[in-house]
């Protein structure tokens, strides 16, 4: 059924030091918190129109970390982050298909 | 949790510390209590005074929050000051970087299923299909609220019979209406029917928050959620703000109709909400003096769509004077008239749609 995709569902979210997102089909991926920030998708880090990247990564605490987290409907997460940046809304389509992330064989 | 919350309070009540005669709660022993997937996590703040009755009174703490069946697993911190607690905390990196798992800040959790019904296009009968699918579900036993999310063109006062009526506030909550063994609201009852909203996308979020979150919903079974067409502004804050269940998507047979109801699938593909099926409005007339069925919309169109598109098809409303009158007259006729062909077409697709949700 359409929407029902499990690899676009999170079936658990926490932070350990890494974003992990355990999927309802069982995969597990990780998440770099540096990495994430840097591919922050809101119209202050990315141009709305030309895609061109307005963030400068060399700006980014290499300690960056999130502070908290929301789930946006049933179909992305909002984080804010130690630099108080908080308008990111990361979809778990690009989450589970486009970010970098690591990925665990889950056993 | 807050019964919980005084019944442990009551418990270390109970609990003398020091030697006034007081409880550990007069003295200020407990700094923080935290519960997580039944572990209770405390810290005490025991003075260097009472050194001796650090590990009397945390075992009795231990052995209180035991008691409970809500909680397996205590954990117990000691600091001697409030400062050193804060300290700590502050000094941790590993706490910092660890927030807990993602807040569930949506709206409508008291419903089992929020139900959203749309359409890529206006004027394909989306509120008359909402409306009725509302009262099909509530005569099969479900509770049932009905949103009008439409805020540019608000129909459903009119269809339910409740026009030129403003909603009360009790206390710091809006009341939603009731009609019918279903309560719902509107922004029609929001304000003055010759007003016309302009609004840009902010504003609109802005009242759609205001619906979701300051209306005392009752909660229930299903809520019903009438979408405004399209797939704009209010369907990204529904869709953000909310947990749906599924969507249904209303069309005519026509192609452009169809055309449109394709977007508005891709729309809930985008956003994770399951498309749970396909409803053909206006299909087909079949004239009630010579019963010759003439297909002034063409009809079967939104099932072959159904098929392309791989979602169930739901079922086919035919245009008929009755369902126009009901919903024109303030009484739909799944109420007016139940035993009436149409109103038996809404009670099957109502039977079909609890199926879809359920699967």
């Amino acid at each position: 059924m359409a929407g029902k995709k499990l690899s676009t569902r999170p079936k658990d979210i926490f932070f350990d030091g890494k974003m992990n997102i355990v999927w309802q089909d069982g995969v597990h991926t990780t998440y770099d918190y540096w990495e994430l920030r840097t591919s922050c998708p809101c119209a202050s880090c990315v141009d709305e129109v030309s895609g061109e990247k307005i963030l400068d990564d060399s700006k980014v605490d290499k300690d960056i970390h999130p502070v908290a987290s929301a789930y946006v409907g049933n179909y992305a997460l909002e984080i804010r982050w130690s630099d108080e940046h908080d308008t990111g809304i990361f979809t778990f389509d690009k989450l589970r298909n486009e970010h970098k992330k690591e990925i665990k064989t889950v056993s | 949790m807050d019964a919980l919350e005084d019944k442990i309070k009551n418990a270390f009540s109970q609990i003398s510390y020091g030697s006034n005669g007081g409880s550990i709660l007069d003295s200020d022993v407990i700094y923080s209590l935290e519960i997580d997937q039944k572990t209770a996590s405390v810290v005490l703040v025991i003075s260097e005074e009472n050194a001796s009755i650090k590990d009397d009174t945390a075992k009795k703490v231990e052995e209180a929050l035991k008691g409970f069946d809500e909680i397996d697993n205590v954990k117990i911190q000691i600091e001697s000051s409030r400062e050193d607690v804060m300290g700590k905390s502050q000094q941790n990196p590993a706490n910092q970087a660890n927030p807990g798992s993602p807040e569930q800040i949506l709206h409508l959790q008291n419903y089992e299923n929020v139900i959203l019904v749309a359409s890529g296009k206006g004027g394909v009968g989306k509120s008359t299909v909402a409306i009725n699918l509302a009262l099909a579900l509530k005569e099969l036993g479900k509770t049932v609220s009905l949103m009008d999310a439409d805020v540019y063109g608000p129909s459903v006062p009119i269809m339910l019979g409740r026009r030129n009526e403003t909603l009360e506030l009790v206390g710091e909550k809006i009341k939603p209406l009731n009609q019918f063994g279903i309560e719902f609201m509107s922004v029609g009852n929001m304000v003055n029917e010759d007003q016309a909203l302009i609004w840009r996308g902010p504003m609109t979020h802005q009242v759609i928050q205001q619906i979701l979150r300051d209306a005392d919903w009752s909660g229930g079974d299903y809520m019903i959620i009438d979408m405004p067409p399209g797939t704009g502004d209010v369907q990204l804050s529904i869709a953000q703000l909310t947990s749906a269940a599924g969507a249904v998507v209303v069309c005519t047979p026509q192609d452009v109709a169809l055309l449109d109801a394709r977007k508005a699938i891709a729309m809930f593909d985008k956003v994770n909400i399951p498309v749970l099926g396909i409803i053909e409005n206006m299909s087909s007339f079949v004239c009630p003096k010579c019963g010759e069925e003439t297909p002034i919309f063409s009809k079967g169109g939104a099932e072959k769509e159904s098929e392309a598109q791989k979602v169930a098809f739901i079922g086919r409303v035919p245009i008929e004077m009755d369902i126009r009158l009901g919903s024109d007259n303030g009484d739909p006729v799944v109420n007016a008239m139940p035993d009436s062909k149409s109103a038996k077409t809404f009670m099957e697709m109502a039977e079909k749609l609890i199926k879809l949700v359920e699967e």
